[in-house]
């Protein structure tokens, strides 16, 4: 008997060391979630469809492969099965990421694939989604779900192609320099007339010395005309270039940016017939008090109406999408656009390619800097206050934008902008220093427009104004209830610019509306883990509009979602 | 190197804070043309005070101008015709194409005659009038190939009717010219081919095998017609057009291609109405033993037919004018 159970020990020994000899070369993690909705309308609305379910589990796991101490390669294999997709219909496989990333020589750093690019607001910067600072915790969690699923990280944006960084040292004048580039597919060739466009950048960054240092970025959006034949001559490009410098001392901190775009058009007879060249600067300073606690940060920027940069202008949501839940509502039945319930459940309004066309906006949500610091056309101080004590009791933000046109838009009057924002979180618990997590946040956000008509063309005066607030609750360990409120009101005569493809206003549509969306939400969450959640949520969204009251309608909704990283 | 970055960093700021207090041009369409208040600078006018003569001047521009860019429209209605053309646009004047008329109409057509002409916006009250004297009218032998148009003295041969049918001539009632064909007769049951002018070949119009057409542009060739009914029901006219599919110049019923399109005058069209029908409409003859497939540039006939449902009728009469035949647009 015992002899018989030798060759046994020595089998699972020798399998064990060879699990512990692969788990060097290859680690798993991942992610798993399954989530159930339904939506209805309200009794009253008898013209469209009135309920819909949903659901789906997905399974990502996460390959980190580690061929050799200086090279890795990342997989993310999604297993995805839609609610009601019996015996594996809909089921799907998909790879979702495939990077391979490494280090040559112990110099040059580099990553093919999937790749996450940032740079500067004003060259390559993902913009944050509309009404996202601070929101409360049962909105924050549905929709950082959202963005980790559109591979949302940050201000990054999430492209296919190359990227390489090394850096230089130096004796004299600076200590080093961190050089980074990349270049990346925008598009791929359809059939045989719209080519390749590639998108490639460059940063260069001198290091004085610790706290200071000056820079230069570079980036371009272009087309290769000869991927379709060899009789194409139609061409786009839009480039920006920067420098950027930053200093400290002590506490205080000086910074600047400024640079210019270009957008060539050359169509396909081989003559140039756009080239618009604009040009934009900021510059700020920036001071800590009461030890790190407390920041001021004020910046003057001016960004001309002509400055235009794909990489920093396109918007994470897209707001032409059509919601993914309802989208045929009211008496009217028509299809609602982009709405706070979508900003915050929806994962199909996202945008994952750079335009170099404008996109459009909300103007209830935010028409002040739609496009983030280099919205076209603006100049003006901004300001911002930021208070976290030691202890994170108590956190704070306070941010002013005063505005203005640089040109006016079809007048030689100038429009008046202000954006203002506050957000707050107060941690009770801590407070009151008791163990079970108490926390509540809220925030408000303020745009408005204003512009003399001066008797001949209508003003405009147009105001909106956002409420957030929240309230997450330990009731007991790892059992939460998270209540959320966000509202947004808006009124007022605005004009909506028409633009050409290349961004030139072309017409104004003059609008005024009155509209108020409410979104509530409450539910229950129970943390496993840090790592696993169940939650069940129910939340009522409703959009008034008090010029046309036949395009009012509400949706609820309940969701049931089990995550789990591991 | 600290210092120098200091002194960058302040001229920056020194140089935004100049550059800032720039006034510059407003970019875009000016917000007063679209949106300011609206006012008539010139009045609406045309440089043919006396008189237009289509056949020589192919078009008359109008001119006038105004404060704002707006939509606009003009009418044109013709006195003793009735005849109207209907021109729209978007502008701040009408010095550009836009504002030119060819002597065209929407539908039946001008004669010689005075024409009144209305000039209005769509979001403004204000109007402006003039008129214009048509000295000679439109040549539309140039807008396609004429199948019918029943001018000149001869006598017109039709099949079959009821002995009524006659050419008509009236210079005041002709949609075009001065004579137009009155066709009638009489269904007694099933027969649904009641008359019709013999076929008009090609070769008769253009002097060759076939009319000179593109099977690319089916959908955007027309045949088309002026009709006047007399209320009566069960009324058709009926195009049909003959293929020579194996492309030996002759058409041959037993072996080749025919089409048709069956156009109901309707009991209420007792003035006169033109009717466009794309060739792409034309449904293959039960009869029809080709290969099945329009094919536009092999026609080497067409027909023009009174014809009826099948549904016994004592009297069916309608008169038609102008059959023609035009590429790219409807007449």
């Amino acid at each position: 008997m015992r002899m018989r159970k030798i060759p046994i020990i020595i089998a699972l020994s020798t399998l064990s060391l060879w699990t512990y000899a692969q788990t060097q070369k290859v680690t798993f993690n991942g992610a798993a979630r399954s989530s159930i909705e339904s939506n209805w309308l309200p009794e009253t609305d008898t013209s469209n469809i009135d309920q819909s379910t949903g659901g789906n589990t997905v399974v990502d796991l996460r390959m980190d492969i580690k061929p050799s101490d200086n090279i890795r390669i990342k997989t993310d294999f999604r297993f995805a099965n839609p609610m009601g997709g019996f015996w594996g219909q809909g089921a799907a496989i998909q790879l979702r990421h495939l990077s391979i990333k490494g280090v040559a020589g112990n110099i040059f750093k580099y990553r093919f694939g999937d790749i996450d690019l940032k740079m500067t607001p004003y060259t390559l910067y993902n913009t944050d989604g509309e009404l996202s600072k601070n929101e409360a915790e049962i909105f924050k969690y549905t929709r950082n779900l959202n963005q980790e699923e559109n591979f949302m990280y940050g201000n990054f944006w999430h492209q296919q192609g190359v990227d390489g960084a090394f850096r230089l040292g130096f004796d004299k004048l600076i200590q080093s320099a961190d050089v980074s580039g990349f270049m990346v597919r925008n598009r791929s060739v359809e059939g045989s007339v719209i080519p390749d466009r590639l998108q490639g950048g460059t940063v260069v960054k001198c290091n004085i010395n610790p706290t200071a240092y000056i820079g230069f970025n570079y980036i371009s959006l272009f087309d290769l005309p000869k991927t379709v034949n060899n009789e194409a001559k139609e061409k786009y490009q839009n480039s920006v270039y920067s420098g950027i410098a930053r200093m400290h001392i002590r506490n205080f901190a000086l910074f600047a940016e400024a640079g210019a775009s270009l957008v060539a058009y050359t169509d396909t007879s081989a003559i140039a017939i756009k080239d618009i060249t604009g040009d934009f600067f900021e510059v700020g300073f920036e001071r800590k008090f009461i030890a790190n606690q407390l920041t001021f940060q004020t910046t003057y920027r001016r960004v001309s109406d002509d400055f235009y940069s794909a990489g920093a202008q396109s918007k994470r949501i897209n707001y032409g999408s059509t919601p993914q839940v309802l989208p045929i509502v009211s008496e009217n039945m028509y299809t609602r656009s982009v709405g706070l319930m979508d900003l915050v459940k929806d994962q199909t309004i996202y945008n994952q390619t750079i335009t170099p066309q404008l996109m459009g906006y909300d103007y209830a949500l935010n028409h002040v800097t739609p496009y983030g610091k280099a919205t076209p056309n603006r100049k003006g101080v901004s300001v911002e206050l930021d208070y976290t004590d030691s202890a994170n009791v108590y956190a704070t933000s306070v941010a002013a934008d005063f505005l203005q046109d640089v040109r006016g838009e079809g007048t030689e009057e100038l429009r008046n902008y202000l954006l203002l924002n506050w957000n707050g979180m107060l941690a009770i618990h801590k407070l009151l220093d008791v163990e079970n997590k108490i926390q509540i946040t809220a925030g408000v956000q303020y745009a408005s427009s204003t512009r003399d008509g001066k008797g001949l063309v209508p003003n405009v005066d147009f105001q909106s104004i956002a409420y957030d607030a929240g309230i997450e609750i330990e009731l007991i360990p790892r059992f939460d209830v998270l209540v959320g409120a966000k509202i947004v009101n808006a009124e007022g005569t605005e004009y909506l610019t028409i633009r050409t493809e290349f961004n030139e206003i072309d017409d104004y549509s003059v609008f005024s509306f009155e509209t108020k969306q409410t979104l509530y939400a409450g539910g229950v969450r129970y943390r496993f883990n840090d790592n696993i959640a169940l939650t069940l949520q129910g939340s009522t969204y409703s959009f008034a509009d008090a010029t046309t009251s036949t395009n009012d309608f509400s949706i609820q909704q309940v969701y049931l979602l089990f995550a789990m990283k591991f | 190197m600290k210092k120098a970055l200091y002194y960058i960093l302040a001229f920056a700021l020194g140089t935004s804070l100049f550059a800032s207090c720039e006034k510059e041009d407003p970019i875009g369409p000016s917000l007063v043309d679209l949106y300011g208040p609206f006012r008539i600078l010139d009045s609406l006018n045309h440089e043919k005070s006396n008189g237009i003569n289509f056949k020589i001047d192919s078009v008359v521009q109008f001119s006038g101008s105004w404060s704002n860019l707006a939509d606009w429209k003009i009418e044109i209605k013709g006195r003793t015709s009735g005849a109207v053309k209907t021109i729209t646009g978007k502008s701040k004047n009408l010095d550009s194409l836009e504002g030119q008329w060819n002597g065209s109409a929407d539908g039946i057509f001008f004669r010689k005659e005075v024409c009144d002409v209305v000039f209005s916006f769509k979001d403004y009250p204000d109007s402006m009038k003039t008129t214009i004297t048509i000295a000679e009218t439109r040549d539309y032998s140039k807008d396609g190939y004429i199948i019918k148009h029943f001018e000149g003295s001869g006598p017109e041969e039709f099949w079959g009717g009821n002995g009524n049918q006659a050419k008509r001539i009236s210079k005041n009632d002709a949609p075009e010219g001065t004579n137009y064909y009155y066709m009638e007769g009489t269904e007694g049951g099933s027969a649904y081919w009641i008359g019709s002018f013999p076929p008009v070949s090609a070769q008769s119009i253009v002097g060759k095998t076939y009319f000179p057409l593109n099977d690319a542009d089916t959908a955007t060739t027309y045949v088309n017609f002026f009709v006047r009914g007399y209320g009566t029901a069960n009324t058709f006219i009926n195009i049909q057009i003959l293929e020579d599919d194996n492309s030996d110049g002759v058409y041959i019923e037993a072996s080749e291609d025919s089409f048709s399109y069956r156009y109901q005058v309707p009991t209420t069209a007792t003035s006169w109405q033109k009717v466009s029908i794309p060739l792409s409409k034309l449904q293959t003859e039960a009869n029809a033993a080709g290969n099945s497939k329009m094919e536009i540039s092999k026609i080497t006939s067409m027909f023009v037919m009174l014809f009826s449902n099948g549904i016994a009728t004592s009297k069916m009469a309608c008169d038609i004018d102008f059959v023609i035949i035009t590429k790219g647009k409807p007449l």
